[in-house]
């Protein structure tokens, strides 16, 4: 069985890695891994890193539509959701579709908003609907967000509960760019523009044809659910952390598990598709015991899952 | 034409050949010569061009052939116009265009066939002609539901595998059905339509009238009386009674009726219980183990005299049983004068003789004891052959030409018992007989037909006498007819005897048998038996351990492999252990040897999707174990890395990308 479609999205990863988005491999595969397993991705890390140019530039490659909510402290929920306002002319109210109304939507800081905009915003992630006065207007397909996040400890944040944070399937971080190419960057300018000009390498059709067989084809052994278990058993039992993954944790790693094997050109899952998606999709749903708050949350996470032995009979 | 329709196309030649092959001596020749063309047409096919004209013609022969043979039908002629008409067919479809239709067609008129021809032959060969049948239509029949889908298919390797382990399980899935139906299916205890053997019928051998002296050369044909299974008994007891002839009319021996009231007086003795299979016959006289009082197992009537006669006329093979009481005495309750009668055309040299030898006033052991003297005296010899045909034949046969066979003898020697008032009879039937040790029956031909002469002692009681041991040359005469057969032949005879028996004669009466068999034994097995419990249990036990071998070994049998591939890795990384927290593929990018690669990808492909090993993968793989004995690797253990570093600049993607499309033509 030939996997649909994968050349054009490694097409995608290989153009945005290479010549527009250099040195932000990891986020650009977490990214497509999101898309392709109908997931939302959250970035954690400081302004300035390029989150914008990422989500710009895949929605440039993919042909999708783009849209950015830049939260602060008085954003509202209709402020995304969209607001109806009354026609004159018509003399009734006419709906006005806020940005979530995209197929890509930035949401940049999500902390920074208050936890009622916030849950709005999650509830319409998970529910891929808005209801709005008693009507009920369903969300573009595809439909992804990407929230960045700045690092907990600085002033004027709204910490985002355990909770909501399930609700996105992965996280990732980008990181400063190696020095060589951060001089390269700093001499050519921001790659905006560019990104401008790209051409989509695929169209919004495959895309969800692509999700669909990552959903649908892409076997998944009883063996590696065996594995996945393991995994979310020991995380519950272990003495770090506070709760251990959730069952939707558990899905979500599958999910994401799949489209990695899709990535890889193989029609099943292996559990070293499990372990490299594992960090990505479980590190946020974990917090460590207070006692335990001086270790790397992923440090332990890494442990934990070399003492899981691969299942290979 | 690909390799899947030209397989079919062999097997329905095959499947052809199968059906006509037995009925194929039964037919005219214009038929067989039918055939022949249409099959020669039906192989050239595809060379020769095929015209709209010539097609209507050979629809026109093909019907005025039918209709000939249809006309020959008749109410006494059913089997052979039918199977003819059967061939016709056949052979029409053998040379008409090879559709799916016509193939299917085909197929299903070789079975009609061979299922018809059991109307004009009823061989054991049809067994081996059936299963074959069956194997090649099976077979037949599903590599045609993949043409009748797709005329250019070809199947893949692993398929054809795959399907040929099919080809072979469904026929012999059908062959074990076919055999509990066997059994199962109700019988009728007498065929519905009788077909079959109605031509065959005894002509030589034992008859219903003696007339010494109206042959001079008998000659009998070696052709099967019946068989008889009964222990191996002494040759002095193997006399099988037929016919008693008591009523000489000038010079023939006939039977009378009705006979004088006999008692038959057994000494409580078991006897030799028998059971005989009697080759289809024309006369009613049923052959008994001298002497039987009583039958089972067919619808006759027991005279006093010991002969048993059926009811009616039957062409088929008759199967009945019975007890022979060797040391029982048959006592005459009646007058014995009819047995006294003698033509007054009896030569008077006879006459002479009797007188002389003595009358009723002495000892019935003395008169028997001078007769027989008299015969060894006259230097009789045993001879079916160059005999002389005289009016007087008994005056010939004891003073002239002093040659005959055991019709001769026995008659004289009753005549001569009569004329010296003893009461004597003849009795015909068969002598002797060939023990097969294989099938523990004996095998009696036609030619061991014989004759010999029962008189009445002083008591009443019917004494056998077999005058034709007085011959000078007995011991000869009657060792020559004791054919001695090969050992191929005897086991051939027992193979056919199992087949009649168990197969051609399988009737409700012993199916009945066979249901009431199998019930008393599961009756036996619910009666529990403190004694069996150890070979209970025992069983149990030993047949328990054998499945968890059997399931362990199975498992093992995938899976040993790993282990195996494992530590050679570790022996060759120079590693303890590789660690179990390393998958496959994992280890395959760590040392990126191709071997690793391809061992992952083959294994994982099988593993990881809930399939089997095939044996030649699993070949493959342990052939890659072997091979990577002595290489040196490096391992640096370690977990894949995430999704890529983003300090790197470019990630390990397009290696990945490499080795992975390979990944997908594998699978």
């Amino acid at each position: 069985m030939e996997l649909i479609h994968r050349e054009p999205i490694l097409g995608v990863i290989d153009t945005l890695a290479s010549r527009y988005l250099q040195g932000k491999i990891k986020a650009i595969r977490t990214a497509m891994i999101s898309l392709l397993s109908e997931g939302h991705l959250l970035i954690e890390d400081i302004p300035g890193l390029g989150k914008t140019s990422l989500a710009l530039g895949l929605s440039a490659t993919l042909g999708l539509d783009f849209g950015r909510i830049q939260c602060t402290g008085d954003l509202l929920p209709s402020d995304i959701t969209g607001v109806s306002i009354f026609n004159r002319e018509d003399n009734r109210f006419h709906f006005v579709k806020g940005p979530i109304f995209n197929h890509l939507l930035l949401v940049d800081e999500i902390n920074r908003t208050l936890p009622k905009t916030q849950s709005a915003l999650l509830e319409a992630m998970e529910e891929r609907r808005v209801t709005l006065e008693g009507v009920t207007y369903k969300l573009p397909e595809p439909f992804m967000v990407i929230a960045t996040q700045n690092p907990l400890d600085h002033v004027g944040t709204f910490p985002l509960p355990e909770s909501q944070l399930d609700r996105f399937l992965m996280t990732t971080d980008i990181g400063y760019p190696p020095a060589a190419l951060e001089k390269q960057i700093i001499r050519q300018g921001s790659v905006r523009e560019d990104l401008s000009r790209i051409k989509p390498l695929l169209t919004r059709d495959q895309i969800i044809e692509a999700r669909q067989f990552v959903r649908e084809k892409i076997e998944l052994h009883e063996k590696i659910a065996g594995y996945i278990h393991e995994l979310l058993q020991r995380s519950r039992d272990h003495s770090g952390f506070i709760n251990g993954i959730s069952t939707r944790g558990g899905i979500s790693l599958a999910a994401a598990a799949r489209a990695q094997a899709y990535l890889q050109g193989r029609l099943f899952v292996v559990p070293e598709d499990v372990q490299v998606v594992a960090l990505a999709v479980v590190s946020h749903r974990l917090d460590l015991r207070p006692e335990q708050d001086h270790l790397d949350k992923k440090e332990v996470l890494r442990l934990l899952l070399r003492e899981i032995p691969v299942p290979v009979v | 034409m690909n390799n899947l329709q030209q397989t079919v196309h062999w097997l329905l030649y095959l499947a052809a050949l199968i059906a006509v092959l037995p009925i194929f001596s039964f037919l005219p020749l214009w038929v067989q010569i039918f055939l022949g063309i249409c099959l020669t047409v039906g192989l050239l096919r595809s060379r020769i061009r095929w015209g709209q004209t010539t097609g209507r013609i050979a629809v026109a022969i093909t019907v005025v052939a039918v209709s000939a043979s249809a006309v020959q039908l008749s109410a006494l002629n059913v089997a052979l116009p039918l199977v003819q008409i059967l061939c016709l067919l056949l052979a029409a479809r053998l040379a008409s265009e090879k559709t799916p239709r016509n193939m299917l067609q085909t197929f299903v008129l070789t079975l009609i066939l061979l299922a018809s021809s059991s109307l004009l032959t009823l061989d054991m060969v049809y067994l081996s002609y059936l299963i074959l049948l069956i194997l090649i239509l099976s077979s037949g029949l599903i590599l045609l539901s993949f043409i009748h889908v797709d005329p250019q298919i070809q199947l893949p390797c692993g398929l054809m595998k795959g399907l040929r382990f099919f080809l072979l399980a469904v026929p012999a899935t059908t062959l074990i059905l076919m055999l509990a139906l066997f059994f199962i299916l109700p019988r009728t205890p007498t065929p519905l339509w009788n077909i079959a053997g109605q031509e065959s019928a005894a002509l030589a051998g034992m008859t219903d009238q003696v007339q010494p002296g109206s042959f001079s050369d008998l000659t009998s044909a070696g052709d099967t009386a019946f068989r008889a299974e009964v222990d191996e008994l002494p040759a002095s007891l193997l006399y099988w009674r037929g016919i008693v002839l008591d009523r000489l009319d000038d010079q023939i021996w006939r039977r009378s009726s009705p006979q004088v009231r006999e008692q038959f007086r057994t000494d409580g003795s078991d006897g030799y219980e028998y059971v005989i299979y009697a080759e289809p016959k024309s006369d009613l006289y049923l052959v008994t183990l001298d002497r039987t009082d009583r039958l089972q197992g067919v619808s006759h009537r027991a005279e006093s005299d010991g002969v048993f006669t059926r009811h009616r006329q039957d062409h088929r093979r008759t199967t009945y049983r019975g007890i022979g009481r060797p040391d029982a005495v048959a006592v005459l309750e009646g007058r014995a004068d009819d047995y006294l009668a003698v033509p007054s055309s009896i030569s008077p040299q006879l006459r002479e003789v009797a007188a002389e030898l003595g009358d009723r006033d002495q000892a019935f052991s003395m008169l028997i004891e001078r007769l027989e003297t008299f015969f060894l005296q006259q230097q009789l010899t045993y001879s079916a052959e160059n005999l002389p045909l005289t009016q007087a034949p008994l005056a010939t046969f004891l003073f002239e030409s002093r040659r005959g066979y055991c019709e001769h003898f026995a008659s004289a020697f009753a005549v001569m018992l009569r004329l010296m008032d003893v009461p004597a009879r003849l009795v015909g039937g068969y002598l002797g007989g060939t023990y097969n040790q294989f099938g523990k029956f004996y095998l009696v031909t036609e030619d061991r037909a014989h004759v010999w002469v029962e008189a009445l002692n002083d008591e009443g009681v019917w004494v056998r006498i077999d005058p034709s041991r007085l011959a000078v040359n007995a011991e000869q005469a009657f060792s020559a007819t004791v054919a001695t057969h090969s050992y191929l032949q005897t086991l051939l005879d027992a193979l056919f005897h199992s087949w009649t028996r168990r197969v051609l004669n399988f009737d409700l009466q012993q199916q009945f048998e066979l249901f009431r068999e199998a019930s008393e034994t599961l009756a036996g097995l619910r009666r529990f038996d403190v004694s069996m419990l150890p070979t209970v249990w025992s069983t149990i036990v030993i047949a328990s351990v054998c499945m968890i071998v059997f399931l362990v070994r199975r498992r093992t049998k995938n899976f040993g492999l790993v282990p195996s591939y494992l530590r050679r890795l570790a022996d060759c990384a120079g590693l303890e252990k590789i660690p179990p927290e390393l998958g496959l593929y994992q280890l395959a990018d760590l040392t990126g040897h191709p071997l690793c690669r391809e061992f992952a990808e083959c294994y994982g492909a099988t593993l990881y999707r809930g399939r089997s090993l095939e044996a030649a993968e699993r070949r493959r793989l342990k052939e890659i174990v072997r091979q990577l004995k002595g290489q040196q690797l490096v391992i640096e253990v370690a977990l894949p890395e995430g999704l890529g570093d983003n300090r790197k600049l470019r990630g390990p993607f397009q290696t990945d990308q490499k080795g992975n499309q390979h990944a997908i033509h594998r699978s």
